[in-house]
């Protein structure tokens, strides 16, 4: 009978314990969250290229909210056939303020994209009263055989 | 049936006297002079009961001594079990680890020193025209090289470094 009341003892203060760590970890929670509830939206911010009359055969830039509480949800391709897939990405810029973002295509000169085009789109989430800012850095914008083109990167 | 349960069946009925064999065995056990097997003498009956106290009192105090014994460790390890409980459920919420390095990969397929898209690209290149590719750009180690290594190349350009490190 003592036998089994020390195992009813002891499997109760487990239990205790156990539910002292789930409290514990839910008051946590609730003190991080609980200090003034921000507002959180979503929003999509459209990189666009305007390559003149070079077809772009391939880029890599680097999209960066610097200012705001900024985070990024999502990333998706481009308008043009040849880089409508998700371009290359970290999945580490996920919830982060940063990505580095890389597409390229080997099709022939007259299927790719020049002009003015939108290159990727990234989903981001927002929240707090600071208006969002974003600046876009390119780290290659090239033609057929990788040979370098002048283009101009804007966010809409 | 064993034949000679059959013999004790068939003597069923049989006075003891005619049981010389079982009178001799008992004499033995119990170093008494030969006994009649019709009356058992209360002095062996009380040393019967006697053995078998002393056996069964032995055998519960040690089970008591044993369950006793353990009764610390049973709770150590209770208390071990709640604490490993607590760890998991408070870990359980914690941020992942970030990786410490990212894998080094000498894709700088143009050579000039970088790793970037470029290099993705002029493997790509390189897999469609089916030029001549060094083993070298087998970065996935595989033994082939193909879109796999196209990939983890434009992967390696467009990696983050980890949280604390500049790219």
């Amino acid at each position: 009978m003592r036998r089994f009341l020390l195992i009813i003892a002891f499997a109760f203060v487990g239990a205790a314990l156990s539910g002292a760590a789930i409290l514990d970890e839910r008051w946590s929670s609730i003190e991080r969250d609980g200090a003034a509830p921000a507002t959180i939206k979503f929003d999509a911010v459209e990189i666009w290229i305007d390559s003149k009359d070079q077809p772009l055969a391939a880029y890599q830039l680097e999209f960066k909210a610097v200012a705001g509480d900024v985070k990024i949800v999502g990333i998706e391709g481009g308008e043009h056939s040849e880089f409508a897939s998700p371009p290359y990405y970290d999945p580490r810029a996920m919830q982060q303020e940063r990505v580095i973002i890389a597409s390229f295509s080997t099709a022939r000169v007259e299927a790719l994209p020049s002009g003015r085009t939108r290159l990727a789109t990234i989903h981001v989430q927002t929240s707090g009263d600071k208006e969002p800012e974003y600046e876009v850095k390119p780290a290659v914008l090239a033609t057929i055989d990788g040979k370098p083109i002048e283009a101009r990167i804007e966010l809409k | 049936m064993r034949p000679d349960a059959e013999e004790n069946d068939d003597k069923a009925g049989e006075s003891p006297e005619e049981w010389p064999e079982l009178s001799a065995g008992l004499s033995t056990l119990f170093r008494h002079a030969p006994i009649e097997v019709s009356e058992v003498p209360a002095s062996v009956d009380q040393e019967m009961r006697l053995a078998i106290r002393a056996h069964y009192d032995q055998f519960f105090r040690r089970r008591r001594f044993v369950s006793w014994r353990l009764a610390p460790w049973a709770g150590a390890a209770a208390a071990v079990a709640a604490g490993l409980t607590a760890w998991i459920v408070s870990q359980r919420h914690s941020p992942a680890p970030q990786p410490q390095a990212r894998q080094q990969l000498s894709g700088d397929v143009d050579g000039n020193g970088l790793v970037d898209i470029l290099d993705a690209y002029a493997l790509a290149r390189r897999l469609q025209n089916s030029q001549p590719l060094e083993l070298t750009l087998d970065l996935t180690g595989d033994g082939a090289i193909d879109r796999m290594d196209v990939d983890a190349i434009a992967m390696e350009a467009v990696a983050l470094a980890p949280q604390g490190a500049s790219s």
